[in-house]
C-alpha cells in the first residue's frame, strides 16, 4: 500500500505531463476537425473545451490505455474524432446532412435540420435562425438556399421499412405530388441497397460507401483501407458493375439510384451488427479503444 | 485498436475483423474515415505545425524514451532529415505551381478584363495588377464607369457557367461573385474552398480578401469579418509567407482594426522590397493616421 500511492502519483505525473506536451497538438487536430466539420466560432470553441476537458475528466485515462500499437498522433486523433461524434450527438442528436448541405456549409445545415429533422417552416427555420443563431441572411436568400437543399424523408422511417414515411415539411419547397412519387421510388430503391449492401463482403462495402455516398476519391479510400490504389480503380469498376447488375434484377437503374443518393433520398447505409456468433470479433468497445 | 488499424500495424485477421466491424458501424466507420482524410490533410499542412514535436514523436505512457547517441545523429539523421525537407519544399513548391497552374490558367479572363484596375483595395491572387482605383458599383441614376463594363461582362460569364466541380473553376468564379459585388456568395464561395483544402495559403488570403471587402462595404459587418479577416490573412502568411497578396491583406486588416503601428510594419516592409508591392504599400502608408510614408 505504501508502495501505491507514490506509483499512482508518478504515474499520473508522467500522464500529465504527456497530455500538456500533446496539448499543441490536441488542439491543432480538433481546430482542424472544427473547420472540416464546418462548426462555427463559437462552436469550435466549444468543442475545443470539450475535448481537453475529456482528457482531463478521466485522469489522463485515454492516455493511459495508448499502448504504442499506432503513432500517438493517429491514436489522439481518433479519440478527438469519437469526442467529435458525441459533441454533434449533443448538438444535434443523430442526424446526417445531406451530400448538398454538406457543400453548402454550416447554415445550409443547420437550415436541413430546422427544415426536415425539427419539422420548422421555412417561416419558423428562418426566424429561429436570426433569433439563436443572429443569421444576417435576407428570407430571400434562405429561400433560395432551401430551395437548392434536396427534400428529404425521414431517415428512420426508410430504413425501417418504410411503412411511416415523415411528411416532408415546408410546402412551398416541394409539391405533394412530386414527394409522393419521389417517396415510393425511394422507399423501394433503399430496400434494394440495403439488401446489396448486405451481402458484399465487408471491405467492398466499406469502400463503395466511401465512394458513392462520402464521395472520397480513390486515392484516399486506398490510403485509408492500405490498398493498392490502381487496382482499387478496377475493383470499384468490378463493384459497380455487380452493384448495377444486383439493382438492374430488381427493376432499379443505378443512373436514378445514384441520383437518389446524391439527392439524398437513399443511402449506401452500413447495415446492422449481426448478432454475435462468438469467436475473436472485436467488441465494439475494443474496436473503439 | 481502430488507431493500429489506421496505422497498418494490424496482421491481416484483425484488420478483417475490424473491416467487418467498420462495416456495420457507422460511428466507428465515421472516426475511420474522419481520422484517416484529418491525418493526410494534417500531412499536407504540416509546414504551419510550430514546435519541433508532434505527437507521434512522444513515447507511449510508460514506454520509456530512446535517447540517440550524437554520432548516429550526425551522421545519419541530420543528413536524412536535410534530404526530406528538401525534398518536401521542393515538392510543395511543385504542388503549388501545378494548382496555381490551373488556378491562373481559369481566373485568366478576369485578370485580362481587369486589366491595369482595381476595384477594391484587398488583394486576390491569381495574378491581377491592381492598378489604378476604378468603382465598379451601381449607384442610382448612373450604371458602372465604361472601364468597368468589359470586367463585369467576363465576370458575370464565369458566374452563370454550369455548377464547377475543379477547384480551380470554384475559385476563379469566388473572384468573379467578387468583383460583381456579390459578397456573400464569395464569401461562401471561398469558404467552401478553404473548407475543401484547408491549408491553401491561396483560400486563406482570398477569403480574408473578400471579407474585408464585405466589412468595408456591408454596414454593420466589420465587427465579425475584419478580426476573421485578420486571422485568415495571418493563417495563410503562415502558410506561404512568399504570398506577397496576404501580407498586404494582413496589414488592410490591422490597418482597418486600427492597429496602425502594426500595419505600418507590414506596409514598411512591403515598401522598402522595390519590387510591384512598393508602389501600393507607400500608398497605404500614406493613408495611416500621423503618417509620412515608409519609416528608415
Amino acid at each position: 500500500m505504501e508502495k501505491t500511492l507514490p506509483d499512482a502519483q508518478v504515474r499520473r505525473a508522467e500522464l500529465e505531463s504527456l497530455f500538456l506536451a500533446s496539448l499543441p497538438d490536441i488542439e491543432q487536430v480538433s481546430r482542424f476537425i472544427a473547420r472540416r466539420q464546418r462548426l462555427s466560432a463559437s462552436e469550435a470553441e466549444d468543442f475545443l473545451s470539450e475535448v481537453n476537458l475529456g482528457f482531463i475528466r478521466s485522469d489522463y485515462a485515454v492516455l493511459a490505455s495508448f499502448a504504442g500499437r499506432s503513432s500517438l498522433r493517429t491514436y489522439l486523433t481518433t479519440v478527438i474524432q469519437r469526442l467529435f461524434l458525441d459533441y454533434r450527438r449533443r448538438l444535434w442528436g443523430k442526424w446526417r446532412p445531406s451530400a448538398e448541405a454538406l457543400r453548402r456549409g454550416p447554415l445550409a445545415m443547420r437550415l436541413e435540420i430546422l427544415l426536415y429533422r425539427e419539422g420548422l417552416s421555412l417561416d419558423a427555420a428562418f426566424e429561429t435562425l436570426r433569433t439563436n443563431f443572429s443569421c444576417p441572411e435576407s428570407r430571400e436568400a434562405m429561400a433560395d438556399l432551401a430551395h437548392a437543399l434536396p427534400p428529404r424523408t425521414h431517415r428512420r422511417a426508410m430504413m425501417e421499412g418504410g411503412e411511416d414515411l415523415a411528411v416532408v415539411p415546408a410546402g412551398d419547397l416541394a409539391s405533394p405530388e412530386v414527394q409522393l412519387q419521389g417517396r415510393d421510388t425511394s422507399t423501394r430503391a433503399q430496400g434494394l441497397i440495403n439488401e446489396v449492401m448486405e451481402a458484399l463482403n465487408p471491405q467492398d462495402r466499406i469502400v463503395l460507401r466511401m465512394r458513392f455516398e462520402d464521395g472520397i476519391s480513390v486515392a484516399d479510400i486506398a490510403r485509408t483501407l492500405h490498398l493498392d490504389q490502381k487496382r482499387l480503380y478496377r475493383h470499384i469498376e468490378e463493384l459497380l458493375a455487380g452493384f448495377r447488375k444486383a439493382l438492374e434484377e430488381r427493376g432499379l437503374g443505378w443512373p436514378e439510384v445514384a441520383s437518389m443518393i446524391e439527392r439524398g433520398h437513399c443511402h449506401l447505409c452500413l447495415p446492422p451488427a449481426r448478432p454475435e456468433t462468438g469467436g475473436s470479433r472485436p467488441s465494439p468497445e475494443e474496436a473503439q479503444a | 485498436m481502430l488507431s493500429a488499424y489506421l496505422d497498418g500495424k494490424l496482421d491481416q485477421t484483425r484488420r478483417g475483423q475490424i473491416e467487418d466491424h467498420i462495416s456495420r458501424c457507422e460511428d466507428c466507420y465515421f472516426v475511420v474515415r474522419e481520422t484517416a482524410l484529418t491525418l493526410t490533410d494534417l500531412a499536407a499542412g504540416a509546414s504551419d505545425r510550430g514546435g519541433p514535436s508532434g505527437p507521434s514523436a512522444a513515447p507511449a505512457p510508460g514506454v520509456p524514451g530512446r535517447r540517440l547517441r550524437p554520432a548516429l545523429l550526425n551522421r545519419y539523421l541530420i543528413p536524412l532529415a536535410a534530404t526530406l525537407v528538401v525534398g518536401l519544399g521542393a515538392l510543395t513548391l511543385w504542388r503549388q505551381a501545378t494548382r496555381g497552374g490551373a488556378y491562373s490558367e481559369a481566373v485568366r479572363p478576369l485578370v485580362e478584363a481587369v486589366g491595369e484596375r482595381r476595384f477594391f483595395e484587398p488583394r486576390l491572387t491569381g495574378g491581377f495588377k491592381f492598378g489604378a482605383r476604378v468603382t465598379a458599383r451601381r449607384s442610382l441614376g448612373s450604371g458602372p464607369p465604361a472601364e468597368a463594363w468589359a470586367m463585369l461582362a467576363v465576370a458575370a460569364e464565369i458566374r452563370d457557367r454550369p455548377p464547377a466541380t475543379s477547384i480551380a473553376a470554384r475559385a476563379s468564379r469566388a473572384a468573379a461573385l467578387l468583383l460583381l459585388g456579390d459578397v456573400d456568395q464569395s464569401v461562401a464561395e471561398y469558404s467552401r474552398l478553404l473548407g475543401d483544402e484547408p491549408a491553401s495559403a491561396e483560400w486563406s488570403s482570398n477569403l480574408a480578401a473578400a471579407l474585408l471587402v464585405r466589412a468595408s462595404t456591408v454596414t454593420g459587418s466589420a465587427d465579425r469579418d475584419l478580426p476573421e479577416a485578420l486571422r485568415l490573412a495571418e493563417q495563410a502568411v503562415r502558410l506561404d509567407p512568399a504570398l506577397s497578396e496576404a501580407g498586404f491583406n494582413r496589414s488592410l486588416a490591422l490597418k482597418a482594426l486600427g492597429r496602425a503601428e502594426e500595419a505600418r510594419r507590414g506596409f514598411d516592409e512591403m515598401a522598402r522590397r522595390g519590387d510591384d508591392w512598393s508602389a501600393a504599400a507607400r500608398d497605404q502608408l500614406r493613408d495611416l493616421p500621423g503618417a509620412a510614408g515608409p519609416r528608415p
